[in-house]
């Protein structure tokens, strides 16, 4: 009868085969999802490496779409391996040949007829070295499936190893400090399209203290897809002011050999980069004020940059009226020309710029190089003309 | 009993059962799973129904079967004018020492061992319908009076299936009391020349009885007995009921089913297939029942039990196909 000791042993040596299977489907499953993951994982990695936001957006949801269907049907799969006590019996009997034996021991009752039960649990458990759990299921564990959830995990690894160099080119944001009448993209920038000149006056600034994403951040798909940038390949900020020099040079690294305008004339564009500060940019006064500040006010403008130059213009000197009266020219700026940036400076570098001292004196020295020259104030459209740069033509004069 | 005791009798079952098998082919040449089937309802306790064209052996099948076991037998020759007190037995008048005359049950051939109804078709119904108090319950009711039938009792009935002019269709009823129906084809070349060579010759094979006359009847109600103390898991009588409900038309049953059969299997087919297939257990030395057993001896519990409709005759469909796609569709209800 059921519960007897041969019974018992029989009934036990079920249970342990039974968990055996159930082990290896689970593993089977644990090992399918990790691998339909991973691979759905690479996917999407790729996709917001090198895709633009509507394909990173399109491939991912379908990614996940095909995850989340794979996923139901290994579960299913799952389900409907997994081994329930009430077949454990009759599955062990199909597939070790025992003819029943099992089904019909785990289920007999008190009303058969004893003799033929102890004949049944004789033979049973006569045969019990033929269905060990080792037997019946050979492999604890799934090795192909193994395989390929970490043939998949590898893919992401190398994916993830790569990622930096999957990524584009850096998008480089040049903040002009001056309201400008244009917004220049690459297209009439640089000869990339990696660049992107924002004009404070504009309303076209950064976020502030915001990173660069490439895509759509104003969307979820390019949320994530910005988030899984900055994440794989690091932070690729804005360079929205500060030190003039510290941002061109963090900006001609970012850009490496896909800027070389920014390194063989970094001066020309690390000025535009590295002037204004984007948080106010529509004062004119402020900005001007602000790059004062930075440049301790009378450094000869190098010349950098699309626009303007940030600090050609000193400060401004206010009438008692509130109108301006007239600006201080930096004499070393150089006029732009027309095509290809700035002309290579001619004619001797001027010197590093002197901290600003206030004047002890009543007046200057002879010997005290004079930086800026005072231009009245109606003369300033002229002089923005003349040392702007233009996107072509020749060369005005001077 | 212990379990050597179980596995002695089950020992003693097979050797028996193998005997008379042995004994019946040395007569009769082919239909092994005729002979099977036979011999699997003799021991499950039930009766058989044999379809054969004339000549193929149903006769000497039935008579080599009393034979081997040892058991009386009776042929009735059902004919149209076969009255049913022909069958059971009738009353005649009868004086006694004492000058009385009283009326004295004289039995009919019913009243053996083994009861050949040589072609059953050709009688009345109502000559049919004698047989069947006595198929059911092994007993005759004759003037009011019940008589008992001797055991084992065992009805080999044939059926010829041509000349069905002057023939009776046998009633479902009668029908459903036979266990098996077993059909007898034509023997194939090499067991055609076996018959001509055995038949023909001075030596005539003989079927040397395997039980001892005395004994025969109560050995044979042993084994009987031992089959039905044959193990059978629950979930094998589910599948059985379910098999049996498959061949019912209904509204949530298999589309071929229902498109063809007008009366399923009745549940005396699960009886007839569990009681069967106890038999093949022991037969394979087991203790217990599985599902293959069933499923082995469908064709023969269920072909005369389905009563198909005009659309099966007009599509030229058989009991045995409405039984394979059964068998087909219950596949997943086996344990």
């Amino acid at each position: 009868m059921p519960g007897t000791g041969a019974t018992a042993v029989v009934l036990r040596q079920l249970g342990r085969v039974r968990r055996r299977l159930n082990a290896l489907t689970v593993q089977r499953l644990a090992y399918g999802i990790i691998a339909v993951g991973a691979c759905s994982a690479t996917v999407v990695l790729l996709l917001a490496m090198r895709a633009t936001p509507v394909v990173f957006a399109v491939g991912s949801g379908l990614t996940v779409a095909g995850f989340v269907v794979a996923a139901t049907v290994l579960t299913r799969t799952t389900s409907r391996r997994w081994l329930r006590r009430a077949h454990a019996a009759a599955w062990v009997d199909r597939t070790t040949g025992l003819e029943g034996r099992l089904l019909t021991l785990s289920q007999i009752g008190a009303r058969d007829d004893e003799a033929f039960v102890a004949l049944l649990e004789r033979q049973t458990v006569d045969g019990l070295p033929s269905w060990t759990p080792d037997h019946v299921v050979p492999r604890s564990v799934p090795w192909r499936a193994l395989a390929g959830a970490a043939g998949a995990l590898t893919i992401v690894a190398i994916v993830l190893a790569i990622a930096p160099r999957l990524r584009p080119a850096t998008r480089r944001v040049l903040v002009s400090d001056r309201p400008m009448d244009w917004i220049a993209t690459g297209d009439t920038v640089g000869d990339t399209t990696n660049d992107l000149l924002i004009a404070p006056g504009t309303g076209h600034a950064p976020p502030d203290g915001s990173s660069v994403a490439s895509g759509d951040a104003a969307s979820m798909p390019g949320a994530l897809q910005g988030w899984l940038q900055r994440a794989i390949a690091g932070e690729q900020a804005w360079e929205t002011g500060g030190d003039s020099l510290a941002g061109r040079d963090h900006t001609a690294a970012q850009s490496g050999a896909k800027a070389p305008a920014a390194s063989d004339d970094g001066p020309d564009l690390a000025a535009d980069a590295a002037a204004g500060d984007p948080s106010d940019p529509t004062d004119d006064d402020t900005q001007r004020a602000r790059a004062e500040a930075t440049n301790d006010g009378n450094g000869a403008a190098p010349g950098a940059g699309d626009g303007t130059d940030p600090r050609l213009f000193g400060p401004t000197a206010v009438a008692g009226d509130g109108v301006r009266d007239h600006f201080e020219l930096a004499i070393a700026a150089r006029v732009r020309t027309r095509q290809g940036g700035a002309d290579t400076p001619q004619g001797d570098v001027p010197a590093a710029e002197p901290d600003r001292h206030p004047s002890l004196a009543g007046g200057g020295r002879s010997d005290d190089p004079i930086n800026r020259m005072p231009v009245p104030a109606a003369y300033e459209s002229l002089v923005r003309r003349l040392y702007a740069r233009h996107a072509g033509g020749p060369e005005p004069a001077p | 009993m212990t379990h050597e005791l179980a596995d002695a009798a089950i020992r003693d079952f097979h050797d028996t059962f193998t005997a008379v098998r042995r004994e019946i082919a040395r007569v009769v040449v082919g239909h092994d799973t005729a002979v099977d089937t036979i011999l699997t309802a003799v021991f499950a306790g039930g009766h058989v129904l044999i379809e054969g064209v004339p000549g193929t052996g149903k006769t000497l099948l039935a008579r080599s079967l009393a034979d081997a076991l040892a058991l009386g037998m009776s042929r009735i020759q059902f004919t149209i004018d076969l009255m049913p007190a022909d069958v059971t037995g009738t009353r005649v008048v009868t004086e006694g020492s004492d000058g009385r005359r009283e009326f004295r049950f004289v039995p009919g051939p019913v009243f053996a061992h083994v009861l050949l109804a040589d072609e059953i078709n050709r009688a009345t119904p109502k000559t049919q319908s004698a047989l069947l108090e006595a198929m059911a319950e092994q007993q005759v009711t004759v003037a009011g009076t019940t008589h008992a039938l001797p055991s084992p009792f065992f009805v080999l009935a044939t059926l010829n299936p041509i000349e069905m002019e002057g023939t009776y269709q046998l009633p479902e009823a009668q029908l459903d009391r036979f266990l098996f129906k077993v059909v007898l084809d034509y023997p194939s070349q090499g067991e055609l020349e076996r018959i001509l060579a055995e038949t023909t010759s001075a030596d005539q094979p003989t079927v040397r009885p395997v039980l001892a006359a005395d004994t025969a009847a109560a050995r044979v109600d042993d084994l009987r007995h031992l089959v039905r103390r044959v193990l059978v898991a629950p979930a094998v009588e589910r599948y059985v009921a379910g098999l049996v409900r498959l061949t019912l038309p209904l509204a949530d049953g298999d589309e071929d089913v229902r498109r063809w059969v007008a009366y399923g299997a009745s549940p005396r087919a699960g009886q007839a297939l569990l009681l069967g297939a106890k038999v093949r257990a022991l037969l394979d030395g087991r203790p217990h029942v599985t599902v293959g057993d069933v499923d082995t001896l469908a064709p023969a519990a269920l072909r005369h039990r389905l009563v198909l409709n005009f659309a099966a005759q007009t599509a030229g469909v058989d009991a045995t196909r409405v039984i394979e796609r059964v068998l087909d569709v219950a596949r997943r209800l086996r344990p």
